[in-house]
């Protein structure tokens, strides 16, 4: 460190740095304790989901991760006969893209009965138990 | 900056081609390329390989060196692109823009890939690598997962049925008849599309390209260098190419690829041409959904209508805008690294009026989108009938 550089400073920088870096990380923690989180620009306040880098809306990267809402709706659905391997034993199964509270979007398994599924229905987020990370997100209604 | 022409194209058959290798294919095509080209192995300054994945299909990384291996041209720089099913319109794109910017005077650009090696369900999985792996894959998204839930969007926003999409399949089929080199020789009907089983729903598996075998190669040459060789040239008029996000789920619509629309425009603007001036058109028709929003968002129509156009033969070989006359990705297979570089070798022997059977009358100026995951990259061409 230099001689006479405000403290505070280097120790933002280098907060900032680890956070550009561990976004995903960041994502993964929250989720195994069932909760997801995002990306707050310190610049122009716009929450991003999943975490970014670097904010869309202004390119800044003085962010910090912050917990969003879990709730939000529908917005597109298929259902999956032919999966990968990892996914054959629970063909068919349902993903889905929900728009959130705040405007962002996630991809998720959705646990409702196809021919329940409407667009922009109410949903909410819950969490796989028996797997770790990102592939936890399961939606269900909350009508 | 040099203008760049195209004088040569070669491609195997596509289908599921046994036991032979990548390289193999690829020394085919590039053999037919040059001899079309009437270009001699010394002069090839280098080659261009677009291919997926070498690594999960045949246990092959570092494949580009294959290629001048197998060709006997040893030492000749070779690499590699990959841009998931982009890869073979990005081996194009470098290969052009290397002898455009003079560092190059004659490239060999090639695309290959060895599918049918793999049970189905092991390639769903090295495809679906081309999509967000965390936020996506691991949830179990597919790409007829990804693309079915862009269907339903545009289903939802604009009102195309499963009759539109299945009306895609039944014109690539049908315009595959004529080409030797398609994987599929079979007419089939509106009804075969729609009640055939779902893949990934409402996508049915007439509605996906299949897994297929296969490689194709071009010859690019300075313009100004090309009565220096026996191949009628095709003038490259320019290229575009874009990026989008990873995760489909990122982007505002979800009923067309905005990075089509950036690169179809770049390429107009550089090529000083309009929608209205393309006489034919190679688009990226890996699901037949993605050939009605590629259609849109290059300009040919307005957005929700390319569905209905399709079901009223305006894109039919003989309609207005002749789209996927070669079968398309659809009908004459989907080798992902290949396709791309097809996509040229059909518009150029259309534009040099060597397509046989399938030859649209009065072409002079034909353009290609070949599209990478889903639509994370997406790379345009278009070029004129030469001199």
């Amino acid at each position: 460190m230099e001689v006479g550089q405000p403290l505070s400073v280097i120790f933002w920088r280098e907060v900032t740095k680890i956070q550009i870096e561990h976004v995903v990380e960041a994502y993964e923690k929250a989720i195994n304790e069932d909760k997801i989180v995002g990306t707050k620009c310190l610049e122009c306040k716009h929450v991003a989901v999943p975490p970014r880098p670097i904010c869309r809306k202004c390119g800044s990267s003085d962010i910090e991760i912050v917990e969003v809402d879990p709730n939000g709706e529908l917005i597109t659905w298929t259902v999956i006969f032919v999966g990968p391997p990892t996914y054959e034993d629970r063909a068919p199964y349902i993903v889905g893209i929900v728009e959130l509270e705040n405007g962002e979007r996630l991809t998720g398994l959705v646990d409702i009965p196809a021919n329940e599924l409407k667009y922009k229905m109410k949903v909410s987020a819950t969490f796989d138990p028996e797997v770790k990370n990102a592939a936890r997100l399961i939606w269900k209604s909350s009508e | 900056m040099r203008d760049v022409a195209i004088i040569g194209t070669g491609m195997t058959k596509f289908g599921n081609l046994g036991r032979v290798t990548s390289r193999e294919l690829v020394t085919s095509a590039a053999l037919e390329a040059m001899n079309d080209a009437g270009v001699e192995r010394g002069d090839i300054d280098a080659v261009y390989l677009g291919e997926l994945s070498g690594d999960i299909f045949e246990h092959q990384m570092h494949a580009a060196p294959g290629i001048p291996d197998y060709l006997g041209l040893e030492n000749t720089p070779s690499t590699r692109v990959e841009a998931a099913c982009a890869s073979g319109g990005l081996s194009v794109m470098h290969s052009i823009m290397a002898v455009a910017g003079g560092f190059y005077d004659v490239v060999l650009a090639t695309g290959a890939e060895k599918m049918t090696n793999l049970p189905t369900a092991h390639v769903t999985e090295a495809l679906s690598m081309c999509a967000d792996d965390i936020y996506e894959v691991s949830l179990g998204v597919t790409f007829p997962g990804a693309f079915a839930m862009m269907a339903r969007a545009h289903e939802m926003e604009y009102g195309t049925t499963p009759e539109m999409r299945a009306a895609v399949a039944v014109k690539n089929h049908k315009n595959a008849m004529d080409n030797p080199n398609a994987q599929f020789h079979k007419e089939i009907t509106i009804e075969k599309v729609v009640n055939s089983i779902m893949v990934a729903d409402p996508l049915t598996l007439y509605d996906c390209s299949p897994i297929t075998d296969g490689a194709a190669a071009v010859v690019v040459v300075p313009w100004e260098d090309r009565h220096k060789y026996e191949g009628p040239a095709v003038k490259v008029r320019s290229f575009a190419q874009a990026s989008d996000t990873m995760s489909l789920h990122d982007r505002p619509v979800l009923t067309g690829f905005k990075t089509t629309q950036i690169a179809a425009r770049n390429a107009f603007e550089r090529a000083q041409l309009q929608p209205k001036d393309i006489d034919i058109v190679e688009v990226h028709d890996c699901f037949t959904i993605a050939e009605i929003m590629a259609i849109e968002d290059m300009g040919f129509f307005k957005k929700g209508e390319g569905g209905k156009v399709t079901l009223d033969g305006v894109t039919a070989r003989d309609g207005q805008i002749p789209v996927n006359v070669s079968g398309g990705l659809k009908a004459k297979g989907h080798p992902i690294g290949a396709s791309g570089v097809a996509q040229v070798v059909e518009i150029t022997n259309q534009l040099r009026d060597r397509a046989g059977p399938r030859q649209v009358p009065d072409v002079n100026i034909g353009m290609t989108q070949n599209l990478g995951g889903s639509g994370s990259t997406i790379v345009c061409h278009i070029l004129e009938r030469g001199d």
